[in-house]
């Protein structure tokens, strides 16, 4: 072979060396500047990609997530743009970027406020001032000439594209339109140019349009000129503003608009200035953009939560914001970057919603059209809402839209009239009982609606698919409930204008078990009828939904943010929505509120009354304070105690012996004295509000009371801590506050509202708190039906805090709009320290009485409470665990610290959280938070010589996972599950209508299968977000040992709400199945602000018992109201059921027999069969029914003749009155069978006979529910017994491989 | 089924280990090696599948089968190499270590991974390929210091493939019946 030529070689060197110079060149004078963009929003991304046009700049964007584990972005960058807000940078970030800056990279920190974060590298200050007036000034013309500025500056000598334009500084408050460039800085100049561009109508409504700080950016704002254009279509003259601070203010009071469109961003202005838009009647609409895309959006397992929650909805409620609708969302465009885009069937709704609002202000009320939706039980029971009267209250309310001029004609003259009205026509019917729906069909007046007529309607307002999901499941219109023929009837009356219909059921037969089991069933053509009619038929201007509270919002979907998919939307239509709600209740009422579109109206509670318990209690509470003082040297006052103490049956209540010839011990005798004074003190509702009907003057005095005496004597002890004459423990001594400060604030009080001044000069300081409360309780009633009356005319309901006065006085006066609280802050300082205290008495409690820490607590998280309490629940599960939240400059706890083993002191302990679905939804960043700080203490050493018990709590999961035949990553992945809530990210537990059907159900372990099931949804990480896997629940709820129910509402407790035992009657029956032992429980009691405490489960419930159900002054005091007050009666029957069906430990033994002797033999004379069988015979059978119930149950250990009379009482009433075909009374024919063999021979043929009637036998396939269960069958144990195998295999092999060495070497011998 | 299956794995690495013998130090090197490099790369897969499916596909009748068949094969290849001295044809089955021993070594350390739960899983990958390198390397040079005799070591070998073909038909009987 020829060797090349030594002139070859020389010329090839010489070309590639001249090609490397030539690439060199090229590189060096004509290579792309490349800027790296890093922490900028999606939408400020694409604003600044696409405005670059310059084929010489190539644009990088990177989130700090992604810089963080890729350092490497910095390698070629020619200049770094940080966007500096709600950034975080570690030392290696820093430390990359100071390098960066080092190699002659041009770094540039846009920042306002982060003072974290301001790294500054190869800029003169001139430079950097110009970087800032161009970021800050966001206009396309800007970010185009800072991108070509960033070339000149970071590479001088790079060819082509050099040329820029200086920053054009924007007016930092200024009024803009859809034309790029064109700012005013006063209204009159945007309306000139208006007039100009003949978009401005004389005389038509003033909008200003507000859309955060970030606008107008030229670029990336589709939604904003959507809205903009289409509420100027709409006839409107929009003045759209960018405005900050005191200034944004001052320029809405001189254009002084008549609405505001604001998408939210942080508040709309300050409290003061809210006040002042109310008291202008301005509305303020906040529907916003979504950043998110739109598969996500529609998913409605994908809840907004987080900041964006935050930011688009909690904040905008705290400005009495309404119609929070998403109209946008964010999603990838073809160029790779994140543009705005408008959802136009959410654009069309909320501007239908806008127009619709905005119609009411100048429609006469003659004209205007209002539907009113209430709610009932199936049967004759009474008219639902939770404390208030709703028969009375409806009639108030159209008494007073006939006086303000609305068309209301046909209104009975009395109320009597108008209650036999409604219920004759306005029924709600149980699948159950199809006699009692012919009886209706043939007796009342329902509207008939066609099939072809139905379907019209259900076509123009609902999606296909969402109209065949109903078809698909109860057949074609009509369905089967109501129906004769072609024709479906609907319950409701109308007098003129005005429409009332009864919500219906929301399921049927099995359906009913499904949804309240969150799989996402469509609702009947029964339950879309009325709501199809009233938007259809009707063509209602507005919607009341009166009390609390309905079903229909807690139909699945999305938490906020609803589609036309979402049957809480639809069915709503884009009717303005007004919700009458109590302030009791802000959990619900938030929910209620989000996922209708409704503007809350709050009404007042029952008012607070005095137990009457101060006089049966006082000779024992003065014998035990005498006998404290006597320090046990007075036997025969012990044992005279004792003796009081359990006639009473106190001694059982409190777990004490009943041994007569042994007093007390000191110990004893201050449980007894704490118990005894908490029983006189207990803080008692009575008879049920109506609304518009202000408290009697005794009642304004006792509920004033209520409200301002514990504050007082909490003050007043207070200021005696602080001067030294008591000790900081007898401050937090509830019973020591009771006995020697209580007193005296009651008497101050009373004295001064005996006779209140009319201002407050002249009154001592510490009691103008009383007068104020006072006035907003006397204020309320007249505001509920002022405020309504209002929001009908398009003005507006102005904001308030939500709870029962005792707990938060603000909610005073009612007739408001309810806002939540910022989930991101909590658990707040204040909930910080309470959370720790009640963690450490917990613990404190459960070592005492079991010698030994507990491994694990389970937690209830409501939404009332979390709001009341800023998360103190929420606050008792970080410290169980260890770890505590940090927060940040802004207060949000955002990230966690590991407290060390030797600070925490003890060990580590294991948590469980149950969720409601309205928790999961106002929280679910503080879920995702507290699944962190299980991961955080899981992989915390044990340290300070304390064992881990959430390590190992987390292994075991792991292990119980394994064993169910997950995969090692998967079991992994769930070991750290802690917080589980309703499936399919539903609202029930399906536990009431479990326990309540109990003739279909077997046994108790059947409500502890459903509670794992129903309730066994993760919602601990996105990842896993309302995930289900069978045993995870199960694995999770491993070694409980307590569980802790929270309690803020001083107008319910465990046995007149029915979810108290619904939640840990449930989870009790759930760990006890599970772990064969019944753990401890207590109330984490929230109900006075100033001594949060912890108590018993079965003090808790005797307190209530003693003070309600068995008190002869509250039964007393509840008969003076009508059928909804006596509709209490049954409701507390059916809890103490429900307690003995989950936890039965928690009720005195006795307490039937004490409900028979008080109801049924009546021992006090109160009237009360009378009274039950006038008002509401339906509750009175409920009441007779859940006792026979439970006698049959074997819960109440009945003799013959209690069953005998009870049994007669409630055939007696069935007959006199009719069946009530409520679901205890008509649904169960196992029940019915066992009263029937209890009766005397005439008296069941009679009862027999009516039931039968009510049921209709030849319809047996309606009759009673079957509960069906997903049976989840275990696993074949494999890996256990291949491991079993593999040790067996193991040992055999190894003998064979013996046996064969053996015989070799055998061989080898004899070789 | 899984005692049986317990049992075939034991046999199938006693086979591996002692027709290792017959290799080169440096062929048993590289075969410990491939098999812990076989582990280290088949574990994460096992960790991410639920011992469920796994050993739900290795019993399937279908698997059981050709599971079978390919011991009964590789049996033969074994029971050819033992003759392989007196029949030269068969002296480059010298180089075939037997390959069933792989998915049977992890499968092994499958079933320790499905019964530990709190375990690190790259970790536990990292020591089981080690382990198994030690163990092919330590048995192997165990095995030869045992029975220094190739012959012995061959009767051995025999022996235990009559074992698993016996195992083998007990294992498709079991599926049959």
């Amino acid at each position: 072979m020829r060797q090349p030529s030594k002139r070859f070689l020389r010329t090839a060197l010489m070309g590639a060396a001249a090609v490397l110079l030539l690439a060199a060149v090229l590189v060096f004078f004509f290579r792309p500047t490349h800027i790296l963009v890093i922490n900028a929003t999606l939408a400020q991304q694409a604003d600044v990609a696409l405005n670059n046009d310059s084929r010489r700049i190539r644009l990088h964007v990177t989130d700090p997530d992604v810089f963080a584990k890729d350092g490497r972005r910095l390698y070629g960058t020619d200049a770094v743009v940080i966007f500096s807000r709600g950034l975080y940078l570690d030392e290696n970030q820093t430390a990359a970027l100071e390098k960066s800056g080092r190699r002659g990279v041009v770094v540039f920190t846009n920042t306002l406020t982060n003072q974290h974060v301001d790294i500054q590298c190869n800029l003169s200050d001139e430079q950097r001032k110009t970087l800032s007036d161009y970021f800050r000034n966001q206009s396309a013309g800007n970010y185009r000439n800072a991108l070509r500025y960033l070339r000149r500056i970071a590479t001088p000598h790079r060819l082509g594209d050099r040329d820029y334009e200086p920053p054009v500084l924007l007016l930092k408050n200024m009024y803009y339109h859809r034309e790029y460039g064109k700012y005013f800085p006063t209204h009159e100049e945007l309306a000139a140019y208006l007039k100009e561009k003949g978009l401005y109508r004389e005389g038509a409504p003033r909008v200003l349009f507000m859309s955060g700080l970030s606008f107008p950016v030229e670029g990336n704002r589709a939604h904003v000129d959507t809205l903009i254009s289409r509420l100027t279509a709409a006839g409107y003259n929009v003045f759209p503003l960018t405005a900050e601070g005191k200034t944004r203010e001052k320029m809405i009071r001189a254009l002084h608009p008549d609405a505001i469109v604001y998408l939210p961003m942080g508040r709309l202005g300050n409290d003061t200035f809210i006040d002042w838009l109310n008291r202008e009647n301005i509305p303020v609409f906040t529907p916003f953009p979504l950043i998110q895309p739109h598969e996500e959006w529609i998913d409605p397992l994908r809840p907004v939560s987080g900041g964006t929650l935050t930011a688009r909805t909690v904040i905008p409620e705290i400005d009495g914001g309404i119609g929070n609708y998403c109209i946008a969302t964010q999603n990838e465009s073809p160029s790779g970057f994140y543009l705005y885009t408008p959802e136009s069937e959410r654009v069309d709704s909320f501007l239908d919603y806008f127009n619709r609002y905005m119609a009411l202000r100048t429609l006469p009320n003659r004209d205007k059209r209002v539907a009113i939706v209430y709610f009932k039980t199936p049967g004759k029971d009474a008219l639902l809402a939770s404390g208030m009267e709703v028969v009375p209250s409806l009639y108030r309310l159209l008494q007073r839209l006939l006086s303000e001029g609305y068309t209301v004609s046909g209104l009975p003259e009395t109320e009597a009239a108008f209650a036999k009205l409604v219920h004759r026509e306005g029924s709600v019917m149980g699948s159950y009982a199809p006699g009692a729906q012919a009886e209706f069909l043939q007796k009342a007046h329902p509207l008939w609606l066609s099939r072809g007529q139905y379907e019209t309607w259900a076509q123009a307002v609902l999606l296909p698919e969402k109209y065949q999901e109903v078809v698909d499941r109860y057949g074609p219109a009509p369905g089967r409930l109501l129906v004769r023929g072609d024709s479906l009837a609907v319950a409701c009356l109308q007098f003129g204008n005005i429409l009332l219909f009864p919500q219906p059921r929301p399921a049927l037969g099995d359906d009913e078990f499904r949804l309240i089991h969150g799989a996402g069933v469509a609702p009947p053509h029964s339950y879309l009828a009325p709501y199809l009619y009233m938007q259809q038929g009707f063509k209602a201007d507005a919607l009341i939904h009166f009390g609390t509270h309905g079903n229909l919002e807690y139909t699945p979907g999305k938490n906020v943010g609803q589609s036309r998919s979402d049957w809480s939307d639809v069915l709503i239509g884009n009717l303005p929505h007004f919700y009458y709600y109590t302030t009791g209740n802000v959990g619900e009422g938030i929910i209620a509120k989000r996922r209708t579109h409704a503007a809350l109206v709050t009404h007042l509670t029952p008012p607070y009354v005095e137990s009457g318990l101060r006089q049966r209690y006082s000779s024992l509470l003065s014998d035990i304070h005498r006998a404290l003082d006597a320090d046990g040297g007075n036997r025969m006052l012990g044992l005279k105690i004792k003796k009081e103490t359990v006639q009473l049956g106190l001694h059982r209540d409190l777990g004490l012996d009943s041994s007569l010839t042994q007093p007390f011990t000191a110990a004893e005798l201050e449980q007894l004295d704490c118990f005894a004074e908490e029983l006189v003190e207990e803080k008692i509702t009575g008879a049920y509000y109506t609304l518009g009907q202000p408290y009697s003057p005794r009642e304004l005095l006792t509920t004033t009371l209520a409200v301002a005496a514990d504050p007082l004597a909490y003050e007043t002890a207070r200021r005696d801590r602080d001067a030294g004459r008591i000790t900081t423990e007898q401050l937090q001594d509830l019973t020591y506050l009771r006995h020697h400060y209580l007193p005296t604030a009651r008497r101050r009080i009373t004295a001064l509202l005996q006779n209140p001044p009319r201002d407050t000069v002249g009154v001592a300081p510490d009691l103008r708190p009383a007068l104020a409360y006072r006035n907003g309780l006397i204020a309320s009633s007249k505001n509920e039906l002022d405020a309504m009356v209002r929001a009908l005319a398009g003005g507006t309901i102005p904001p308030a805090p939500g709870g029962d006065p005792v707990l938060n006085p603000n909610v005073l006066p009612t007739g408001r709009n309810m806002f939540s609280i910022n989930a991101e802050s909590t658990p707040s300082p204040q909930a910080w320290e309470d959370g720790k205290r009640l963690a450490e008495e917990t613990l404190r409690r459960y070592k005492e009485r079991h010698g030994d820490y507990p491994r694990k607590v389970s937690y209830t998280f409501w939404a009332g409470e979390f709001i009341s309490t800023e998360g103190a629940t929420l606050a008792q599960a970080f410290w169980m665990l260890g770890v505590e939240p940090l927060r940040d400059k802004q207060g949000r706890a955002v990230d966690l610290r590991l407290i060390p083993g030797e600070e925490l002191g003890r060990p580590r302990i294991n948590v469980l959280v149950q969720v409601s679905g309205q928790l999961r939804d106002i929280a679910g960043s503080r879920l995702r938070l507290l699944t962190d700080a299980v991961k955080l203490a899981s992989e915390a050493p044990e340290s300070g010589g304390w064992p881990n018990y959430v390590a190992s709590g987390t292994q075991d999961q792991e292990k119980a996972l394994l064993n169910k035949g997950l995969s090692p990553v998967r079991a992994r992945e769930l070991s750290t599950m802690r917080v589980f809530g309703p499936l399919n990210s539903g609202y029930g537990s399906g536990m009431l209508h479990l326990v309540e059907n109990s003739g279909g159900r077997d046994s108790e372990e059947e409500i502890a299968d459903g509670f794992l099931n129903n309730m066994g949804a993760a919602y601990g990480d996105e990842a896993n977000w309302s995930a289900y896997q069978p045993g995870l629940f199960a694995a999770a709820m491993e070694k409980t040992d307590v569980v802790i129910q929270p309690r803020q509402s001083n107008t319910w407790g465990p046995l007149s709400l029915d979810h108290v035992y619904e939640f840990t009657g449930s989870l009790s029956l759930a760990v006890k199945k599970v772990t064969g032992r019944e753990p401890d429980a207590f109330f984490a009691d929230y109900r006075n602000r100033n001594a949060r405490r912890l108590q018993g489960d079965r003090e808790a419930v005797a307190v209530e018992a003693r003070a309600t159900l068995l008190n002869p002054t509250w039964i007393r005091e509840r008969m003076k109201g009508g059928e909804g007050s006596a509709q209490m009666f049954g409701e507390m029957f059916r809890n103490v059921f429900g307690w003995n069906a989950t936890r039965p430990s928690a009720l005195d033994p006795k307490l039937y027999d004490h409900l028979y002797d008080t109801y049924i033999l009546d021992e006090n004379h109160l009237g009360l069969h009378d009274y039950l069988r006038e008002v509401n015979p339906a509750s009175f059978q409920a009441m007779t029914a859940v006792l026979l119930e439970s006698a049959r149950k074997g819960y109440w250990k009945a003799t013959e003749e209690q069953l005998q009379t009870t049994a007669s009482l409630h055939a007696d009433v069935t007959r006199t009155c009719g069946a009530a075909c409520t679901e205890f009374v008509c649904g169960n024919q196992k029940l019915e069978r066992f009263i029937a063999d209890n009766l005397p021979s005439p008296q069941r043929a009679s009862y027999t006979q009516v039931m039968v009637a009510v049921r209709n036998a030849a319809l047996s396939d309606a009759q009673e529910v079957v509960l069906k269960e997903d049976r989840l069958s275990d696993p074949v144990r494999r890996p256990q017994l291949i491991v079993h195998a593999g040790w067996v295999g193991a040992v055999i092999g190894f003998s064979l491989i013996l046996l064969l060495i053996l015989l070799l070497r055998r061989k080898r011998r004899n070789r | 089924m899984e005692i049986l299956f317990a049992l075939i794995t034991v046999l199938l690495l006693l086979s591996f280990l002692l027709k290792s013998t017959f290799l080169p130090r440096w062929g048993v090197g590289v075969a410990a090696l491939l098999m812990a490099l076989t582990v280290r790369l088949v574990i994460p897969f096992l960790a991410s599948q639920p011992a469920e499916t796994v050993n739900g596909w290795i019993f399937s009748p279908d698997r059981v089968l050709d599971i079978a068949v390919c011991i009964v094969l590789e049996a033969l290849l074994m029971m050819a190499f033992c003759f392989s001295r007196t029949l030269s044809r068969f002296r480059f089955l010298r180089w075939y270590p037997g390959l069933l021993a792989f998915p049977a070594v992890c499968w092994a350390w499958g079933q320790l991974l499905y019964s530990s739960a709190g375990i690190h899983f790259t970790r536990f990958a990292i020591w089981a390929a080690l382990g198994t390198l030690v163990v092919v390397l330590v048995g192997s040079w165990g095995l030869r210091r045992l029975l220094p005799e190739e012959d012995i070591r061959l009767e051995g070998l025999f022996l235990i493939q009559l074992f698993l073909l016996l195992l083998t038909i007990a294992a498709t009987g079991a599926i049959t019946f």
